[in-house]
């Protein structure tokens, strides 16, 4: 089944400044960040991409064996479709802190909603699963500011205490000027139509089959 | 960004339009990328191929059987997620490149995008290769 998170109706403002915007190339960073590694599973950030006024992250999460749909639901903690079966430390835990104390996590995401007062929002762009290997980009925004900025984790169910690795902020704003606008017209960074497409199991899924 | 793989590599096709899909393009365009039978006129079709330095060529995409490496060159689609401007679409490319020029061709006639072709060294990807982590043992590798 595919969900889709926001159609493609016109936005009575333009694009909201919480999505990514599709009319600019982003500047590409790999910084290898390995969040967590056990026997079982690997969290990790493999590629960051600049915009002018965010950026987008994928995170990638590798299961030494295949743990069926519950890899993917532990991912969408906010989903409506999550099953409820699932126990809270079975949630993938994930935030993104900035230098000046403001964090955004997976547990209250932006779709289509307006951010909240701290003006940081993580929204999802897309998702992609495999057995044993599933996939989550998020669009950041606003830029952070100068200094750490800090990735989070924490997954009890798989033995992963909270983690936090950082790089420097700077590496994303000095990429953000190489970002291409690929058309005059969306200044704003955007066009005004936007989707979010993930695919979710069908059915709940078999408690025997579970991770 | 390629993704390098002992075996093999990854990479990420971004298509934009300047204005709203208005007319379906984009799906023709993914039928075509897909080698979909269902496929619209072929001048709708997003033509993508990759070609190696000794002469190996993938046409399309989409072949599923396991291939010779020594002789074929596979490239598998591996996700793809389109919205009302956007179209985007990750490929599994096995095996890795002979070193010399790896080319990536695209041609979309229904987007006025005449055959264009670019380059990069393939010893990129190759020296990439060494720096790829094996998480853990290959199945075949665990010890009793």
């Amino acid at each position: 089944m595919v969900t889709s998170y926001a159609n493609d109706e016109h936005h009575p403002t333009g694009r909201p400044a919480w999505l990514r915007p599709d009319a600019v190339l982003p500047a590409m960073l790999t910084p290898d960040l390995m969040l967590a590694h056990t026997g079982d599973v690997a969290v990790c950030i493999p590629l960051l991409s600049a915009y002018p006024a965010g950026f987008e992250l994928e995170l990638v999460v590798i299961a030494r064996t295949d743990v069926g749909e519950r890899l993917i639901w532990a991912l969408h903690p906010s989903h409506s479709r999550r099953p409820s079966s699932m126990t809270v430390e079975e949630i993938f835990r994930f935030a993104v802190l900035y230098a000046d104390g403001r964090a955004a996590t997976n547990l209250e995401q932006h779709l289509g909603l307006a951010p909240g007062a701290q003006g940081l929002t993580m929204t999802p762009s897309s998702s992609g699963s495999a057995p044993g290997n599933s996939g989550m980009v998020y669009y950041v925004q606003p830029l952070p500011p100068p200094g750490p900025l800090t990735f989070i984790c924490e997954w009890p169910a798989q033995g992963i205490a909270e983690t936090r690795v950082e790089i420097d902020a700077q590496r994303i704003l000095d990429a953000s000027t190489r970002a291409v606008r690929l058309w005059p017209e969306h200044e704003g960074g955007g066009v005004v139509t936007s989707s979010f497409e993930v695919g979710f199991p069908d059915e709940e899924p078999n408690p025997e089959q579970g991770g | 960004v390629f993704r390098v793989y002992p075996a093999g590599f990854g990479f990420h096709l971004a298509l934009r339009l300047r204005v709203p899909d208005e007319d379906g393009r984009l799906s023709w365009a993914l039928r075509g990328l897909l080698d979909d039978p269902r496929g619209g006129p072929s001048n709708d079709a997003f033509r993508l191929a990759v070609a190696y330095a000794d002469g190996r060529v993938a046409p399309k995409v989409g072949h599923r059987c396991p291939p010779d490496p020594d002789r074929d060159l596979m490239v598998s689609p591996e996700g793809a997620g389109a919205g009302g401007h956007t179209l985007d679409m990750d490929f599994w490319v096995y095996p890795m490149p002979p070193p010399g020029p790896l080319a990536l061709i695209c041609e979309w006639r229904a987007g006025a995008v005449p055959e264009s072709r670019v380059e990069i060294d393939a010893q990129r990807l190759l020296d990439a290769r060494a720096r790829a982590v094996q998480l853990w043992p290959e199945p075949e590798d665990v010890q009793p």
